[in-house]
């Protein structure tokens, strides 16, 4: 369902559940943003999707231009951008929430339709939670929500990546607002991984090797890097 | 209930036909999986947007190769979005002709640019019609109260 939020224009929210993980998502492609929020609805995710950086920012009261004197700062708990955008890049993007002290917690994936090594390790050394290599496929998504949101309680370890730890602190899942969808009575602390520690899921493989392009549903980002040229 | 069992039929082999001649790839599937009695609609709707999107797309190409002075960078830009748009919803020939467009682009080669944007537009046409009538056959099956085959 979608609704106008005046001055925004291609805002398109899901039902409010309070209870629901809620992630922006910013993509310019109209195509991209109405798969990307249907693959976030359908892993019970709610959704606000936006055109673009500058509205994610402005969103999310960051935009330094337009004041955010009473407008109601939204509440996200994962934020999901494509790279390449005309105007502000996913990156610069990234870089403005990590930069703010009220969204720099708040786990970031980029997606992106080249598998450029330089660009991904760029994305994670700023701060991304996770590289998608598009198009983006429901198993993407639906491990991204397990290890960042996961009900089992397993708290991901931080995993050392040749010889070079990239530590993140953990995250009690004790604000009400988030996720009680789980069957597990009280919160589980939410653990966001190291962003290495997403290059390193079973079976993966390390960014330098070539690995097949496998359809198997756990597949780290870097298992889908295909070895062509990119563009 | 036999014209629905041959419109069950008719619906699986072209639909495997799409995905031999490669008009489509695992991504169409994805979608598909997207789809259910909450959003019945989900392909069709994608689809639609896809359509839209890459009409648009091809007219600011044809705009932008038809200048004196041909800007590559946009051209390049235009055909970075439909290679993205053809790659999310599938279309694996649409997209795989945007990679070589995108080449030409880079050299700045307008021979080569003109060329593919033809190829492009053919391959555009192509893939609508074989999905319109992908959607037609499946209007078919739902009207004589069949159910759509999953492959």
């Amino acid at each position: 369902m979608s609704e106008e939020i005046d001055g925004f224009g291609d805002v398109s929210s899901s039902s409010s559940d309070s209870h629901d993980v809620h992630v922006l998502a910013v993509d310019d492609s109209l195509v991209d943003r109405k798969v990307i929020e249907r693959l976030l609805k359908i892993t019970s995710c709610k959704v606000t999707a936006v055109d673009s950086g500058r509205r994610a920012l402005q969103l999310l009261g960051l935009d330094e231009e337009k004041s955010s004197v009473g407008f109601h700062e939204m509440k996200v708990d994962m934020i999901i951008t494509d790279y390449c955008m005309p105007g502000m890049t996913g990156y610069e993007l990234l870089k403005k929430i990590k930069e703010s002290s009220t969204f720099r917690e708040v786990p970031v994936v980029i997606m992106s339709s080249e598998n450029v090594l330089a660009r991904i390790d760029r994305c994670l050394e700023e701060g991304a939670e996770d590289f998608i290599v598009k198009p983006v496929k429901l198993a993407d998504v639906k491990r991204l929500k397990d290890y960042m949101f996961g009900d089992d309680g397993v708290v991901s370890e931080d995993i050392v990546v040749g010889g070079r730890s990239n530590k993140r602190k953990l995250q009690q899942m004790s604000d009400p607002y988030y996720s009680s969808s789980s069957p597990s009575p009280s919160p589980s602390p939410s653990s966001i991984s190291s962003p290495s520690s997403s290059l390193e899921l079973p079976n993966s493989s390390t960014p330098s090797s070539s690995p097949p392009h496998s359809p198997s549903s756990l597949d780290s980002p870097t298992r889908r890097l295909k070895m062509t040229n990119c563009d | 209930m036999d014209g629905v069992v041959q419109l069950q039929r008719q619906f699986i082999d072209y639909t495997t036909s799409l995905y031999e001649e490669k008009y489509l790839d695992e991504q169409f599937r994805q979608l598909q999986q997207l789809q259910d009695e909450s959003n019945p609609d989900f392909v069709v709707e994608v689809v639609s947007l896809f359509f839209d999107d890459s009409e648009r797309i091809l007219n600011e190409l044809a705009n932008a190769l038809d200048q004196q002075s041909v800007d590559f960078k946009r051209v390049d830009a235009l055909v970075h979005q439909l290679k993205g748009s053809s790659s999310s919803i599938g279309a694996q020939r649409i997209q795989k002709m945007c990679i070589a467009f995108r080449n030409y682009c880079e050299e700045q080669n307008i021979e080569g640019c003109l060329n593919c944007m033809q190829q492009v537009k053919n391959e555009y046409s192509l893939a609508k019609n074989k999905l319109e009538t992908l959607f037609k056959i499946e209007q078919q099956i739902l009207a004589a109260g069949g159910s759509i085959p999953v492959l």
